[in-house]
């Protein structure tokens, strides 16, 4: 097949960074033309602008180095690729090995027809994909259809799931994180300092000090506070709404494909030999409501910042239930064999506690020497114990979620971490190592922590705290291999 | 493991690799000289001091270090895995799956069409392995190999 070349948007998509920093000298520079080719005096314009017109030169040459330099071709098998004019870098990613294909619709390539494809393996660099480009539309099309041909019987069934808005709004609402919004805030506003320069940025910040002291009723320090959490927040929102809307995903044979996005449309294929693991999620609010979402642990697939590994947003207990079922049948979700003991209750209550007990004992020392701040301090104080009791409810719940559970095929586990909820699946051939470890202070308790490692690109440890140490070093099966029909630890 | 060691064939890298190591180590050492001669008055102490520290580094890694480099490096492509040993000093053996393998990348210079020399690189989940100055025609085979065994396991 022909060698093929990514998109000539790419030259400038991998200048852009640089040319962004010349944006003004550059509309200077045009500026400048426009004037002197009224006057006729082009000599003294080249002569004033000759370096920035160099340097825009010198970086529109380095990404067309960068765009020639790459080419590729796709065939029957795979992918292959070539990187470099003088040291050239050749390799092959056969379709078997390509643990999932996705191509992302930008808006702002819609008028060039271009689109950015990825396709990644098991294998090579956990920060970049190991074959990605930016192509004309139809060409990546066709390659995700090479990719999953192969796994993909055409004469199948074709399952869909399609969630409703609602519960893409709820998992977007719930996965949704201040520092996300934090980040693109800090981003937006240091490159609206870039474009259009420092005195509308001061004028923002000023109508935020407005905004501060319209909330008499609350110290400025937390109203401050309370506004960049909840903005930084509503950002994140937002921005995980959009790429989530119109979210669908479906099975055929060996194939999985996921769609979403409203605005930058993403299409992901995955093999789902390739699924590591499924894990369930659920924070103490959705659990009450008997909600949980799912996702699903592949290379390739939500691992970047601002990408996610959703493949349920949000569902009842049975319907996700019966939509797992037909989407992934691989990974069935058991019941716990091994659960901790009651005397380790301690063991998970006690850090909540000592937090709660040091903040009280922080904010009332501070109190007696600050007496000025009062209104201050107990606010402060109030904020901080409501997540540190929220913790201890949460540990509370937490002793009697976690678990482990051996199924004939896959490892059931029930842990959490942080203040999510998580139940998963894990296949016994994508354990790469079990580790046991019991610290100084559980030898009291006679308990340990498990950590199960999975295969796959980057290093990903699940942690199982508190189990039993005498059930574990029983029950744990060594080496873990699925067995043929019930495994001996299975519950009826 | 034992199952396979002892059936073992062990290759070594052409000769042309230890000719291109040794250019592109004259090529160092020139660069440095004349780096030196043009950095420091000619017969200044600090001059004589750096070239005969650089003719020197040249001696020991020209006649002794690349040539016994060279002569232990050692690979092998049995059924199941692929092995490299290396080392002069500390001796490394490294052992992979051929099923293992995910992809092969193949590093290609100006002088792979002179010297018929290429490195390659095998790719797998959490681990890589690089064999520097192959021979062209024995790389082409070991590439077309390692991606049939992919194939075949994954199909």
């Amino acid at each position: 097949m022909n060698r093929l070349r990514s998109h000539p948007i790419n030259i400038l998509e991998k200048t852009s960074k640089y040319l962004i920093l010349l944006l003004l000298p550059i509309l200077r520079t045009l500026w400048a033309a426009i004037r002197t080719f009224q006057t006729g005096e082009i000599f003294s314009w080249f002569e004033s602008v000759w370096m920035t017109l160099l340097v825009v030169a010198l970086i529109l040459a380095l990404g067309w180095y960068g765009w020639y330099s790459f080419t590729f071709s796709y065939e029957e098998n795979g992918i292959s690729a070539c990187r470099g004019v003088l040291l050239k870098q050749k390799w092959f990613l056969p379709y078997e090995q390509i643990t999932s294909v996705s191509i992302t619709y930008p808006w702002y390539f819609l008028p060039f027809r271009a689109v950015r494809l990825k396709a990644d393996t098991d294998g090579g660099s956990t920060r970049t994909a190991d074959f990605s480009v930016t192509v004309v539309r139809h060409i990546a099309e066709d390659i995700l259809y090479s990719s999953k041909l192969p796994f993909s019987d055409t004469k199948e069934l074709r399952h869909f799931y399609i969630p409703n808005n609602w519960a893409i709004a709820l998992f977007s609402f719930l996965s949704s994180n201040s520092v996300t919004g934090a980040i693109y805030f800090a981003a937006s506003v240091s490159q609206l300092s870039n474009f259009v320069g420092k005195d509308l940025t001061d004028r923002l910040m000023n109508q935020f000090g407005t905004l501060v002291s319209f909330f008499k009723f609350i110290p400025p320090a937390v109203t401050v506070f309370i506004l960049i959490v909840v903005g930084t927040w509503g950002i994140s929102f937002l921005n995980n709404l959009f790429s989530n809307l119109r979210f669908c995903v479906s099975r055929r044979s060996d194939v999985l494909e996921i769609e979403a996005g409203i605005f930058t449309r993403r299409k992901i294929s995955i093999q789902t030999g390739h699924i590591n693991a499924l894990i369930l999620r659920q924070s103490l609010l959705t659990h009450l409501f008997r909600l949980h979402s799912a996702s699903i642990l592949c290379t390739g697939y939500g691992q970047k910042m601002g990408e996610n590994n959703m493949l349920m947003p949000a569902d009842s207990s049975h319907g996700i239930g019966r939509n797992l079922a037909m989407l992934l049948p691989e990974f069935p979700m058991g019941k716990n064999t091994l659960r901790p003991k009651r005397a380790t209750l301690s063991r998970f209550l006690f850090p909540p506690i000592m937090l709660i007990a040091s903040l009280a004992v922080l904010f009332g020392s501070s109190l007696f020497f600050l007496e000025a701040f009062r209104r201050t301090l107990l606010a402060l104080w109030v904020i901080a114990e409501i997540p540190s009791i929220w913790w201890l409810l949460y540990k509370w719940y937490a002793f009697y979620h976690t678990g482990l559970g051996f199924g004939a095929k896959a490892v059931s586990i029930h842990y959490t971490f942080g203040f999510r909820i998580l139940r998963g699946s894990i296949p016994y051939e994508k354990i790469t190592k079990v580790v046991c470890s019991q610290s100084l202070f559980q030898k009291v308790t006679h308990c340990c922590n498990v950590y199960f490692y999975l295969y796959g690109e980057s290093r990903h440890r699940i942690n199982i705290m508190n189990l039993d140490f005498e059930e574990v070093r029983q029950l744990l099966p060594f080496p873990m291999e699925p067995k043929e029909g019930k495994h001996p630890h299975e519950p009826a | 493991m034992n199952q396979w060691r002892p059936n073992r064939k062990e290759e070594h890298l052409p000769k042309t690799a230890l000719y291109l190591w040794e250019g592109l180590l004259a090529t160092l050492s020139l660069l440095f000289i004349i780096l030196t001669l043009i950095i420091f008055q000619p017969g200044a102490t600090a001059c004589t001091v750096l070239l005969i520290l650089f003719l020197v580094l040249w001696v020991f890694f020209g006649v002794v270090y690349l040539p016994l480099i060279h002569a232990t490096y050692r690979f092998c492509l049995t059924e199941t895995h692929f092995m490299v040993r290396r080392g002069l000093f500390f001796q490394r053996e490294q052992w992979m799956e051929r099923d293992k393998v995910v992809y092969v990348s193949r590093y290609d210079s100006p002088f792979t069409g002179v010297l018929q020399i290429t490195s390659l690189m095998l790719t797998a989940s959490g681990a890589q392995l690089l064999l520097p100055s192959m021979d062209l025609t024995r790389a082409k085979e070991i590439e077309l190999a390692l991606i049939r065994t992919a194939k075949t396991e994954g199909s």
